[in-house]
């Protein structure tokens, strides 16, 4: 899927000292943010990189909601500046890492937004985002028996009893 | 669209009455969820989160991370390519072993292996296979009962390199209530690690831990630790001081050094600390973050003569008597009070002045009689510093008088920095008497805090007196500004030497001669009307009286323990007790 259009540069506000990008999400949404914001994306600040090579400005288009991409951009906003050692171990010093109970809090949203958040979080290449996504829904179905887990998850039992009972099934508990 | 899909599908299982095509069904519907549609590095992360982690004991019977190999075929996929999920080996029931190291493929393991003397063959034969694997483990605990297996367990050891290992342990079990190390031994039995263990190539290992494990000092596979902990090294496997020295001598880049019952012996027969050895150059350890030392005093002693440490180090040192000599107390504890200014006088080389902070207790019966804990803390941008000594002595083998043990916990406190020490608090058991006191209150010129607890007030009360007699030259504790006594009782002992009369008349003379007044508390103490009274006038301010009274260590026999933990903590906000009349200072 392409990822880049060209856009006018009137779409895109005028250079400041932090620039901005303009976002479209898959419901056509245009959505403006700063630059600095989303350079914990690895995705964007890759994309950023394409821009200066060609010195054009473009849209960046992205696979999911303006809803989903909203909470990322929420996610960046509040921790513009701060160093996370998931998203950059060589230059976190220490003790600059905040309290990440914010997230818990953040993340406290039904199971089908934890997941689309966690994909766009991995497909934006945001370690920390995915990180906390992931110890959220990890928390969600530890201590957990198999069929409450498929429960948790929508997901049916789909094993034939030979599977259930193969080698393969061996030391699972 | 996506639930109109899977409408349809519901609607198809509720329809359907064949099970191949039930089950079709049912995975087409798992496809359509959305945690169907994660990434497999996403899944895989997820599982990372749920695996066994053998450092939190609680997790250990959480099988979550087994569990989802149950959910469903695409997760079982996930959970099955996922190699890392399966390192952390299990061995009970023992054929798990197996299949977690086929699955684990060539990832680095994490093997904790306890195997008791009648081990079964199958746990056993399942270790063994895990051993085959050196060259891929990465954390290895071993806990041993010294048995027939032992050799064959070593044999697997000896044979292989260990490419990636970083952590070592290996203990042999024992019998936790048994204290004295020779009887550990000798029922117990111990573990013999070749010189050529790994094949003599573990480059990467950096943390090691023997328990009960007969070592040579001469291995050079330990020469790039950062941690390194030995505990119970019988004494026939202990080599020579000059060997253990080298041994810690080659590991520069140690950070954490833990020894118990591991320096090597003095001789039985040995009472006092002998010349240090000729042209034996110094252990320097720059890296070193934490020092503790668990040992006979003597040969704690024996080794901090040689130990030169950077000023950010932890330093614990805990001095015992030798075990198995009963009475042998108070021919080691001046050794080992003799290392304590000389590593101090190193330490204070490097350092310049910092406030710092004191703190003495000598434990409670309940706990088994010990003898005096002595942190000195300084705070400074360079980073805190901590130094805590402690003599300790089995109560039911040793039978040392009052004055021994007050000489040596006068020793322990005059090892550290009192130039320094703007705060002070005691908590004791055991009387210290005033002479003791009054060694230790002429260094203490910045001291503004002073908390004593227990029986050590009484000779305090009575070294304050005399320090206060008109012919003394300089102002005793001449920056001391809060005195707070604590479960004392006011009317002990009988005579000149009542703790209210020697405080009476330090307080007077205090402010007579010097117009210096303290700002005086008591918590938990017994005190009458009369003597609080006569008290306040003396030390001028009002005196603030809490707590239930609570006099332990002055022959009052507590049979419960508890309340002497409690008495640590300074009491419930209580009013003391003031007595009757009768019991003040004429008692």
């Amino acid at each position: 899927m392409p990822t880049i259009v060209s856009v006018d540069d009137s779409t895109v506000p005028g250079e400041g000292s932090s620039r901005l990008l303009l976002l479209v999400s898959s419901d056509n949404k245009h959505i403006v943010v700063e630059e600095d914001i989303m350079s914990r994306s690895r995705f964007i600040s890759k994309q950023v990189e394409g821009f200066e090579a060609t010195s054009q400005r473009h849209a960046i288009l992205l696979p999911f909601s303006s809803f989903v991409l909203n909470k990322v951009i929420e996610y960046c906003s509040h921790y513009r500046g701060y160093y996370l050692l998931e998203d950059d171990p060589d230059a976190a010093p220490p003790g600059r890492s905040p309290v990440r109970e914010w997230d818990q809090e953040f993340l406290d949203v039904d199971r089908n937004m934890l997941l689309r958040i966690i994909k766009a979080a991995h497909y934006l290449e945001i370690k920390s985002l995915v990180g906390s996504c992931a110890r959220a829904i990890a928390d969600m179905i530890r201590g957990k028996t198999t069929e409450e887990m498929r429960e948790i998850l929508g997901v049916e039992n789909d094993f034939t009893p030979e599977e259930e009972h193969s080698p393969s099934s061996k030391c699972t508990g | 669209m996506q639930s109109e899909k899977r409408q349809i599908i519901d609607e198809q299982i509720q329809a359907a009455t064949d099970p191949g095509r039930l089950l079709i069904l049912r995975s087409s519907r798992n496809a359509l969820a959305p945690v169907s549609r994660l990434p497999e590095a996403i899944l895989t992360t997820i599982f990372l989160l749920l695996r066994r982690n053998s450092t939190f004991v609680h997790d250990l019977d959480d099988l979550t991370w087994l569990h989802v190999t149950h959910v469903c075929r695409s997760w079982r996929q996930a959970a099955l390519d996922c190699a890392l999920l399966w390192t952390d080996i299990l061995f009970d029931p023992p054929d798990w072993a197996a299949e977690m190291l086929r699955r684990s493929k060539s990832a680095p393991l994490s093997v904790d292996i306890s195997l008791e003397p009648h081990a079964a063959v199958s746990k056993l034969d399942a270790a063994c296979l895990a051993l085959t694997r050196v060259s891929h483990i990465r954390t290895l605990h071993l806990e041993l009962a010294a048995s027939d297996y032992t050799e064959r367990i070593i044999h697997l050891l000896r044979t292989q390199s260990a490419d990636v290992l970083e952590h070592l342990s290996i203990q042999c079990s024992d019998d936790t209530w048994q204290r004295d190390p020779e009887e550990i031994v000798q029922s117990r039995g111990i573990c013999e690690l070749p010189v050529d263990i790994f094949g003599k190539v573990a480059p990467r290992l950096q943390r090691l831990e023997l328990r009960l494990c007969q070592v040579s000092w001469n291995n050079f596979l330990f020469d790039n630790l950062t941690f390194l902990s030995l505990e119970i090294v019988p004494s026939s496997s202990r080599s020579s001081m000059p060997q253990f020295l080298d041994f810690l001598r080659r590991m520069k880049g140690l950070k954490n050094l833990h020894i118990t019952d591991a320096i090597p012996l003095r001789g039985p027969f040995v009472k006092t600390l002998p010349p240090p050895i000729a042209e034996q150059p110094l252990v320097v350890l720059p890296h070193l973050s934490t020092l503790y030392v668990y040992e006979c005093a003597l040969e704690c002693g024996d080794l901090m003569r040689y130990m030169v440490l950077p000023r950010v180090t932890r330093v614990v040192l805990v001095g015992t008597h030798r075990w198995s000599r009963p009475a042998s107390l108070p021919c080691s504890a001046i050794p080992f009070t003799d290392a304590i200014p000389s590593l101090h006088s190193k330490r204070m080389q490097e350092y310049p002045y910092h406030p710092a902070r004191l703190f003495v207790r000598q434990h409670f019966p309940s706990l088994g009689q010990r003898f005096t804990c002595l942190p000195v803390a300084t705070t400074s941008q360079a980073g805190d510093v901590s130094f805590i000594t402690e003599l300790r002595w089995d109560s039911d083998r040793t039978h040392d008088s009052d004055d021994v043990l007050s000489q040596c916990t006068a020793r322990l406190i005059l090892a550290s920095p009192l130039d320094r020490i703007q705060s002070v608090t005691f908590l004791s058991y055991f009387f210290m008497d005033s002479q003791a006191w009054i060694l230790v209150l002429e260094h203490l010129a910045e001291v503004q805090e002073l908390h004593l607890t227990g029986a050590c007030v009484y000779g305090f009360a009575q070294a304050l007196r005399t320090l206060h007699t008109p012919s003394r030259d300089n102002i005793p504790l001449p920056k001391l500004s809060t005195l707070t006594i604590s479960n004392a009782q006011l009317s002990y002992p009988l005579g000149s030497g009542q703790l209210f009369v020697a405080l009476r008349d330090a307080l007077l003379s205090r402010a007579l001669s010097y117009g210096l007044s303290i700002k005086l508390a008591f918590t938990k103490c017994h005190i009458t009307a009369g003597q609080l009274e006569e008290l306040e006038a003396a030390c001028i301010h009002p005196i603030e009286c809490n707590g239930e009274p609570d006099t332990f260590g002055i022959g009052e026999i507590q049979d419960d323990g508890s309340d002497f933990e409690e008495s640590d903590e300074g009491g419930e906000d209580t009013h003391a007790d003031i007595g009757d009349e009768t019991d003040g200072s004429d008692a």
